[in-house]
């Protein structure tokens, strides 16, 4: 005989059988001994399952919560002060390293320039220079470009040193804002502040 | 729902720890017996209890107040069971093998001949469950334990109705299965 009546058995455990499908259930069972027997151990499960204890936690649950409440917010403190540390530490060294790339030429450019490219010198050195040099009228040339305001002095004879500050100033502020928002990612709470 | 619950699930929002301590105190049992009855083990019951109510600290935000606190503290716990479940592999024991879990509190107290009936009871119960695979084990516990509606259980396993049915339906199939009173083959035919 084809009939589905198990789903139907399970409603009416949960009492949410209307009352003719509830009917058409009983109906069926007193005839069906297939589903009868079905039935009957849906109605044993649900005995045993309805009169199953409840278990509590050992005493002083809530005090055992406290503790780890407390120890938890003390490591994510750690935890925070370690990453602030490492993005100061990121801020400092990319800034410094950003500094050391535009000021170390302009150095040794100023310094070619006024020593002068002396007989006998290195000529791996005089190319290094050279190149140094080459590469700052770029970046003057750049400057130039991004900052029309400070054209006037940008054209003077210290355009190349005034395109290193430009480009000093931008590539500090970039590294700036990325660190800023590293920072932020990791939810530190005085980085974003103090940057 | 304890009298100052609303007051105090709304401070306990705001970051009060002392209000929040008040929620934990008041649904360390259900959380607790909902932790043992999908894990099987008091020792890990109480771990994964302690882990829903540090989740549900850290992430009451989440929490929407027109909603029922403990429907979604129960979601919380539940969701951490079944990772828990899922990430040791559970495989589920049969009833032979299995060994005696760890004694956990039942709350009430009972004489020395229901003592006896109630662990004969309580031990048919927790080889029962282990033979539900964890999805199929949380509404039966949620039903059962907690009177929860379909609707209720629908929205603390972020879960259809209909779904909730057909788990309940199929979940009631294996266990009269495993009972012993229904043969594999009448209890999969209509």
């Amino acid at each position: 005989m084809a009939h589905d009546y198990s789903e139907r058995m399970s409603l009416m455990l949960d009492g949410r059988l209307a009352a003719q499908e509830r009917a058409e259930l009983e109906a069926h069972l007193q005839v069906c001994d297939e589903c009868r027997t079905r039935w009957v151990a849906f109605q044993q499960v649900d005995r045993v399952l309805s009169n199953a204890a409840t278990f509590a936690p050992a005493p002083g649950f809530a005090n055992r919560f406290v503790e780890r409440l407390a120890k938890q917010q003390v490591e994510q403190a750690r935890r925070a002060r370690r990453e602030r540390t490492v993005a100061w530490v990121g801020v400092f060294a990319t800034g410094l390293a950003a500094m050391a790339l535009l000021i170390v030429p302009a150095l040794l450019a100023t310094w070619a320039s006024l020593v002068g490219f002396a007989e006998g010198a290195p000529t791996l050195f005089v190319s290094v220079v050279e190149e140094l040099a080459r590469w700052l009228v770029t970046l003057s040339a750049l400057g130039e470009a991004g900052f029309s305001v400070l054209s006037t002095l940008t054209r003077s004879s210290g355009s190349i040193l005034m395109g290193y500050t430009l480009m000093l100033v931008l590539v500090t502020t970039a590294w700036v804002s990325v660190m800023k928002n590293v920072s932020r990612r990791w939810n530190t709470a005085t980085l974003p502040v103090l940057l | 729902m304890y009298d100052n619950e609303p007051a105090d699930v709304l401070a306990a929002r705001r970051g009060n720890t002392a209000a929040f301590t008040r929620l934990v105190e008041a649904y360390q049992k259900p959380v607790y017996n909902l932790a043992y009855r999908m894990l099987g083990d008091s020792a890990e019951a109480e771990e994964a209890a302690q882990e829903a109510f540090l989740r549900a600290y850290t992430q009451f935000s989440t929490y929407q107040p027109g909603r029922k606190f403990s429907s979604w503290l129960f979601s919380i716990a539940s969701h951490h069971c079944i990772d828990l479940l899922r990430r040791r592999r559970l495989t589920w024991l049969s009833i032979e093998d299995e060994e005696a879990p760890a004694e956990a509190l039942m709350t009430v107290e009972l004489g020395p001949e229901d003592t006896m009936l109630q662990k004969e009871q309580e031990t048919t119960v927790r080889k029962l469950l282990a033979t539900l695979p964890p999805d199929y084990r949380l509404p039966v516990v949620l039903r059962y334990w907690y009177d929860l509606s379909y609707e209720e259980i629908a929205e603390a396993t972020h879960s259809t109705v209909s779904a909730v049915k057909s788990k309940l339906f199929r979940a009631r199939t294996m266990l009269a299965e495993r009972a012993g009173r229904l043969t594999p083959a009448t209890a999969t035919r209509g």
